[in-house]
């Protein structure tokens, strides 16, 4: 169960905040601290690299101090939860404290663009979500890609497609047949207007030769309230991950007909993916580690390294499992590749859907 | 459910669970009671710790410190009229003009208990109604929010003190700037002036801590108050006096804690509409409403919203724990918690982890009952900050709005925000227009135009259903009745009057 | 809307309650007047009904009117309510320089802190204010230095904001 598209819009008004994941101590108290991701702090240098970590030491002289790690989205949220993980596990690595810092607001734009101002001698990297391909085609920021440095992918989600357990429909072929035949009558839901999720039911109506307003799409706060209001009855499909669903689907309160993927998921061995019902398309949310353009080579290896370690280490599949995120680590070379298809991909499906601004 | 509750028992009684609760508690009563500080930034900072306990002390740590924390918030804003939280700005005004007149230790003490019994309330409802009340907050999509929306609109209007019309138009104030930001209907940025900082929208902490913080500072230096004016937290009896004053108005705290449940069950409104509904009426029901929020502040109203907010805290859980679906970003944080701990929320957690689950309510329950110490402590320490001199203590709060405006997105933009809002709060304030609106305005515009336009896009514009879905009428029924309150009270009497003549 | 007001007990310095409602009244007419134009040329939502637009449209327009109600409670009561007499309250300037002095140590903050760091741009701004309120200079460096300190311990060490270290750091 994933939050991360509460997090990205405003279903939670509470104030988004930034966390910092180490050298937190003093306030929490003794009786809280059973084990120690403490780190003293402002006397860490680069030779107090975790033991772990030494092999990934390519940089002679990073990290030379705190390292400021910015979260697009608000704290509670998944990619905040993944991003404190992720922080913990490198401050413990590279021996330097990891600062989790949450930039909220205007849809990503702000903690992208904090990500891409930073210094870019590593002090600052932070969390880049599938967002910075999709802003800059509304037309929300002159920010993409390459005002960043894309360092490792953590995770994807495929978009999942559920609907109420009482619906009408069994399979995504019915449903897509009741959309062909009543085009509009069925409503769907999951982001705000233009979102990762309208997105994929954008491309899917495309890929299957439909129109994209055969499926109507109910802008909304996010997974979680798109979901209420799928088990209201306000709604006919959500289209946003299985595990954000997974509580519901495990109620018995709603149904998965088909997954985006590329393969069919672990959890749901019966639930089809597109390509198997002879749509091809494919489409997720995910997240990787970025830092600002211009990054030195060598630091990057290191941080790409690091991040590698931690992506293939059992407590990271095990957080990640449990969480309901996907594991899907790439390289600094396949990640750059990944983002700049994603980009071309999104910019395609936004034009066709009238979403560029 | 007897054998459930004797496992948990057993369960929570453990020194383990007990030093973490009580540091958890410590650590939520200090966030709670610095302005500008939520219970939301003491929940994200204690994930990383949850992490290495066990499951039970990791809920336990994050339940304590988030009750703790929305208590706590009063302590400023009776001290120095800075709401910790929108739900406290509902009765700011009582509590900081109590303490002006010398009784600030009983508000403070009044709003302890019935934020300690409120809390108490939620977690009974949470124990013997949670799946049910689940399944009744299930049934409500966007035209019944759109509606409960209202119905806090509603609840600015009514408590307004002086003018109904200044009241109104300091509400559309909030409600305009809410619309700052993208839309939510086509994505379209407004009022933002091509700046891509404003695409955010203006983030209504920093907007409070401006309004009632930066103002009351500019307005304590342009016409300070009369030197002679002792003002203490008198901290003699002060259980007491709050418990025998509790009593007094029990149906108040009654009415509040079932407002609270009610509202709070709703994933999303929560805690801060249940205050503000409770708050209003409070004053529709009581003789003395006029004098609310008014001349010496009145204890009713603390009452009633603070019996309100903590019992949602409560309720909040019903949705996250039976549905997954959370209700407020604490309860979203604790969803990520449980879930990393192997706990995975639906309605099998009542049965395949029962004990887990009552013992989780358990812990919620002592949490209520550890405050009252607590927060007694915190009352007593707080009052020495009266005892700093205006010219020293008026500095200190400026450094604390900067920076509390600062942490809550690590950005310059809300500390400007807040100077803006400072501002603008000290010339209405001026003007004799009411503050609290402005502030329910911005957290309520966000949700009335979101439910507003996904009901007409869902429908293609057909409003009816805003009328015939039976929990949407119902819903607006209560709005009028809410509203027109006092008009029909006045009708009623003279109707009971005529038949009865004395 | 008549319910029944409170009358205003306290507060009786200074000006009656409508004195600003003539200045309040016109200012909320043209800013709701300003919505109204904005939202103009808004975009509508795809089937051509009102989207954007909506609510910040009704907003204004209900500002504008509840703008001509306070005018009209202005005109009516212009002539029972006289100004009152303000009790010994003449202006005192330095009063309003401290006002301005305070929003001016907020703009200071926004300007100088990512270059000169919290510690010493909240320092400065709180001993600058403290003796300007009226405090002897040594009580001044000593509370204002000292708030700053708490204040960055509180929320730098315990609560793990990165405020700005400026050329510290």
């Amino acid at each position: 169960m994933s939050m991360s598209k509460i997090a990205s819009s405003g279903l939670l008004h509470k104030p988004s905040r930034r966390v910092r994941v180490s050298g937190l101590a003093i306030a929490v108290s003794a009786g809280l601290l059973v084990s120690g991701c403490a780190q003293s702090g402002e006397t860490s240098t680069d030779s107090a690299a975790g033991s772990s970590g030494d092999a990934c030491d390519i940089s002679s002289t990073y990290p030379s101090g705190a390292i400021e790690f910015i979260v697009p989205w608000a704290a509670g949220g998944g990619t905040d939860s993944v991003s404190r993980f992720v922080g913990i596990q490198l401050s413990d690595r590279l021996g330097v404290p990891v600062n989790v810092v949450n930039r909220d607001g205007g849809g990503g734009v702000i903690g992208h663009t904090a990500i891409a101002n930073g210094n870019a001698d590593g002090s600052v990297i932070g969390m880049t979500t599938v967002e910075i391909t999709m802003m800059h085609w509304q037309g929300l920021t002159d920010l993409s890609y390459e005002d960043i440095t894309p360092i490792a992918q953590v995770n994807s989600d495929p978009s999942g497609i559920t609907v109420a357990a009482d619906a009408p429909w069994d399979t995504i072929e019915d449903l897509l047949d009741d959309a062909r035949a009543n085009p509009g009558d069925i409503v769907g839901s999951g982001t705000a207007i233009g979102g990762i999720w309208d997105l994929a039911r954008a491309g899917m109506l495309l890929e299957a030769g439909m129109d994209v307003n055969d499926i109507r799409w109910v802008p909304s706060a996010g997974s979680a309230p798109a979901l209420q209001e799928l088990a209201a009855g306000g709604i006919d499909v959500t289209f946003a991950s299985l595990a954000e669903n997974a509580t519901m689907i495990g109620a018995g309160e709603a149904r998965p007909l088909a997954i985006m993927g590329e393969e069919r998921d672990p959890n749901y061995p019966d639930v089809p993916t597109l390509k198997e019902v002879g749509i091809d398309f494919s489409m997720g949310s995910w997240r990787g580690v970025s830092g600002p353009a211009g990054m030195d080579e060598d630091i990057v290896a290191e941080l790409e390294c690091q991040v590698a370690d931690i992506v293939t280490s059992d407590e990271y599949v095990e957080f990640m499992t449990t969480a309901g995120f996907g594991v899907d680590g790439k390289d600094t070379a396949a990640f750059t590749e990944f983002i700049v298809n994603e980009d071309k991909a999104k910019g395609t499906i936004m034009e066709a859907a009238g979403l560029t601004g | 459910m007897v054998d459930n509750l004797s496992q948990a028992l057993s369960m929570v009684a453990s020194w383990e669970l007990l030093l973490v609760v009580l540091a958890a508690g410590v650590y939520g009563i200090f966030i709670g009671s610095i302005p500008g500080l939520t219970a939301t930034l003491a929940a994200a900072l204690l994930v990383p710790f949850a992490f290495f306990l066990d499951p039970l002390p990791a809920i336990a740590s994050i339940i304590t410190m988030s009750v703790m924390a929305i208590f706590a918030g009063d302590i400023p804003s009776a001290l120095v009229r800075m709401p910790g939280t929108p739900a406290s700005a509902a009765y700011v005004e009582d509590s900081y003009r109590l303490t002006q007149n010398g009784r600030g230790a009983l508000a403070l003490g009044v709003g302890l208990l019935a934020s300690a019994t409120g809390g108490i309330f939620g977690g009974l409802v949470l124990i013997f109604a949670a799946p049910q009340l689940a399944k009744v907050a299930l049934l409500f999509t966007s035209y019944e929010y759109f509606w409960v929306a209202i119905l806090g609109l509603t609840a600015a209007v009514i408590i307004s003190r002086g003018s109904q019309v200044k009241g109104t138009i300091a509400l559309l104030i909030g409600l305009f700037v809410s619309t700052i930001g993208l839309d939510i209907s086509v994505g379209f940025p407004r009022f933002t002036f091509g700046s891509s900082d404003l695409l955010g929208g203006i983030n209504f902490i920093p907007a409070m801590i401006g309004l009632f913080g930066l103002s009351q500072v500019l307005r304590n230096v342009i016409s300070p108050p009369p030197a002679a004016l002792p003002i203490r937290i008198e901290s003699k009896g002060l259980l007491r006096n709050a418990a025998s004053t509790l009593w007094n108005y029990k149906k108040t705290a009654v009415g509040g804690n079932v407002i609270g449940s009610a509202i709070g069950t709703l994933p999303g409104a929560g805690g801060d509409i249940a205050a503000w509904v409770a708050y209003a009426v409070t004053k529709n029901g009581s003789k003395e409403g006029k004098n609310f929020g008014s001349g010496k502040g009145h204890i009713q109203p603390i009452v009633g919203a603070s019996s309100a907010n903590n019992a949602g805290v409560g309720s909040a859980y019903i949705p996250t724990l039976v549905f997954g679906i959370p209700g407020d970003t604490i309860t979203a944080i604790l969803l990520g918690v449980l879930l990393v701990k192997g706990v995975q929320p639906g309605p099998s957690l009542f049965d395949s982890q029962a004990p887990l689950l009552y013992s989780i309510f358990i812990v919620f329950i002592a949490a209520n009952i550890l405050m009252i110490p607590l927060g007694y402590l915190a009352i007593r320490g707080s009052g020495m900050l009266l005892r700093v001199p205006n010219s020293v203590l008026m500095p200190i709060i400026v450094a604390f709005c900067v920076v509390g405006s600062f942490s809550i997105n690590n950005g310059l933009l809300e500390v400007g925000i807040m100077l803006i809002f400072g501002i603008l709060g000290y010339l209405l304030e001026q003007a004799k227009f009411p503050l609290a609106p402005v502030v329910l305005g911005l957290v309520l515009g966000p949700i009335v135009e979101k439910n507003f336009m996904q009901s007409v896009i869902k429908t293609e514009w057909d409003l009816t259903q805003f009328l015939t879905r039976p929990m949407s009428a119902a819903l607006m029924i209560l709005t009028i009745i809410v509203l027109l309150y006092p008009v029909l009270q006045k009708l009623i009497g003279k109707l009971l009057r005529y038949r009865k003549p004395l | 809307m008549t319910f029944d007001t409170a009358p205003e007990v306290e507060e009786s310095v200074g000006k009656p309650e409508n004195s600003y409602d003539l200045a309040s009244g016109v200012v909320v007419v043209v800013f709701g007047s300003a919505i109204l134009l904005a939202v103009r040329d808004y975009p509508t939502l795809p089937s051509g009904e009102l989207g954007p637009s909506l609510f910040p449209g009704i907003i204004g327009g209900l500002m504008i009117l509840m703008g001509v109600l306070l005018l009209g409670r202005w005109f009516k009561d212009r002539k029972t309510v006289r100004p009152a007499k303000e009790k010994g309250e003449a202006v005192v300037w330095s009063r309003w320089i401290n006002a301005g002095l305070i929003i001016g140590a907020v703009i200071f903050y926004l300007l100088a802190v990512d270059f000169l760091g919290f510690l010493t741009t909240v320092s400065v701004m709180t001993v600058g204010l403290i003796f300007r309120l009226g405090t002897k200079w040594w009580v001044a460096i000593t509370a204002g230095v000292l708030t700053t300190l708490v204040v960055w311990l509180i929320f730098n060490k315990v609560l793990l904001v990165p405020l700005p270290l400026g050329f510290w750091g």
